[in-house]
């Protein structure tokens, strides 16, 4: 392949152009495969993520393999304008939440009762906050607090002292803001999520 | 002449008694490649490249090890490459052919991290496909792989990845056990732990990094490893 002497200057730069497409064609080649390989695999992982995500919010047990069947089994799937509702046996609806946090977007799933006004179970999805602060929101303890807390008349995340009230849940000091931002997102977007039920 | 060396005058091809009794393979030019990259030209510590990286990934030893096998894998892969094409190669496009080839081989390590590995995926965010622009990959195309045999850029390639590896998990059991007072998620530190926030967050890499030069640089000879 090694170009002989005296090749014509055109030439030289036809094959410089020529081995790059090359190149380029063998490249988009080699990752047309990979991808129809594993895009399949990779949708399917993000699917039953979101599936396993959901049964931990209506604390359905699960295991790896029965994620699926378990999901079919005990939640209808409804599509509402641009939110997917995830709707248990017991009434309880599930559906996403977002909005901007300390640094970034926080989304979280948010499960409520029948009655709309209880919630039965959180689970943050995506946050970008300080690690070890505001990112603490992810944490179980920090969760599992807001199992049948009232979102009537609004929800408060209390910094300055034990939560005592049926719609009190505890801060995480030193994150101040993180847990201004998110007690503004649940309050906002579940209020906004009952105005739309109720038309 | 074997047989007289410690004995007789030494000539010029004659061993010292140390150097006799050294494993041959630590003699080997295959193997200086190789360990070159991990300690004399170690590309965290040594070359400070690839640092956007370091302190990215850091924060935890399983981010540290997953972002270390995928760049060892990436800079092998493509070095290979690069030494194979390196004789038909045109010289004035060579930087354009290098990063087709280091896309190409970062685009397939994370699309299977994420189809087989997704939770390490999703820790890693973005930090995967960023190995397109890690300048360790494309300094060993340029400087070694466009100059050299397969086997001496496999090795070479193989040196550097490992060194990158190894000062990663370096800074990260620092972070780690300091920021979240956990190792590979199970706790180190005792209940009472107070974490210190700097470590999680990308400033605490620079200061671990930063004592860790310090340090490399004080015990090693004549001011380089």
């Amino acid at each position: 392949m090694r170009r002989p002497y005296g090749i014509g200057i055109v030439k030289r730069k036809v094959w410089i152009v020529l081995f790059l497409v090359i190149v380029v064609c063998i490249s988009t080649g080699m990752l047309s495969a990979v991808y129809v390989h594993t895009d399949p695999i990779v949708r399917e992982n993000e699917r039953t993520k979101v599936q396993a995500n959901v049964l931990e919010l209506f604390g359905i047990p699960y295991e790896e393999t029965t994620i699926e069947e378990i999901f079919e089994l005990s939640i209808d799937v409804q599509i509402m304008g641009n939110d997917t509702l995830y709707r248990s046996r017991e009434g309880s609806i599930a559906f996403e939440i977002s909005g901007s946090g300390f640094w970034g977007k926080i989304s979280a799933l948010i499960a409520l009762g029948p009655d709309l006004d209880t919630i039965r179970g959180l689970k943050v999805l995506k946050n970008m906050e300080t690690p070890g602060l505001g990112g603490r929101i992810a944490e179980d303890w920090f969760q599992d607090q807001f199992e049948g807390k009232k979102l009537i008349p609004e929800l408060k995340i209390i910094p300055y002292r034990k939560a005592e009230g049926p719609n009190e849940v505890d801060a995480i000091t030193g994150a101040t803001q993180t847990s201004r931002a998110f007690e503004r997102i649940i309050n906002n977007s579940t209020e906004d999520f009952r105005r739309r039920m109720e038309k | 002449m074997r047989g007289i060396k410690d004995v007789g005058p030494a000539g010029p091809t004659a061993l010292t008694a140390r150097e006799k009794y050294r494993p041959r393979l630590r003699r080997t030019v295959s193997f200086r490649t190789f360990v070159k990259g991990l300690w004399e030209n170690n590309p965290t510590f040594v070359m400070t490249l690839g640092i956007c990286s370091t302190l990215a990934v850091t924060n935890r030893v399983a981010n540290a090890i997953a972002m270390g096998i995928a760049v060892i894998f990436v800079t092998t892969a493509s070095s290979v490459t690069v030494s194979l094409m390196r004789k038909i190669t045109p010289r004035r496009i060579r930087m354009a052919v290098y990063t087709a080839i280091i896309a190409t081989y970062v685009v397939i390590a994370d699309r299977y991290l994420k189809a087989y590995r997704p939770a390490i995926a999703e820790q890693m965010g973005p930090y995967v496909a960023l190995i397109i622009t890690n300048c360790i990959i494309m300094g060993r195309a340029e400087s070694f792989a466009s100059a050299n045999g397969v086997w001496r850029s496999f090795l070479d390639a193989l040196g550097v990845g490992f060194g990158y590896t190894f000062s990663l998990l370096a800074i990260s059991v620092v972070r780690e056990s300091l920021g979240f007072g956990t190792l590979m998620g199970y706790p180190v530190m005792g209940n009472n732990w107070t974490p210190w926030v700097v470590m999680a967050m990308p400033p605490g890499a620079f200061l671990v990094l930063g004592v860790y030069i310090w340090f490399l640089r004080s015990i090693s000879r004549h001011g380089h490893f």
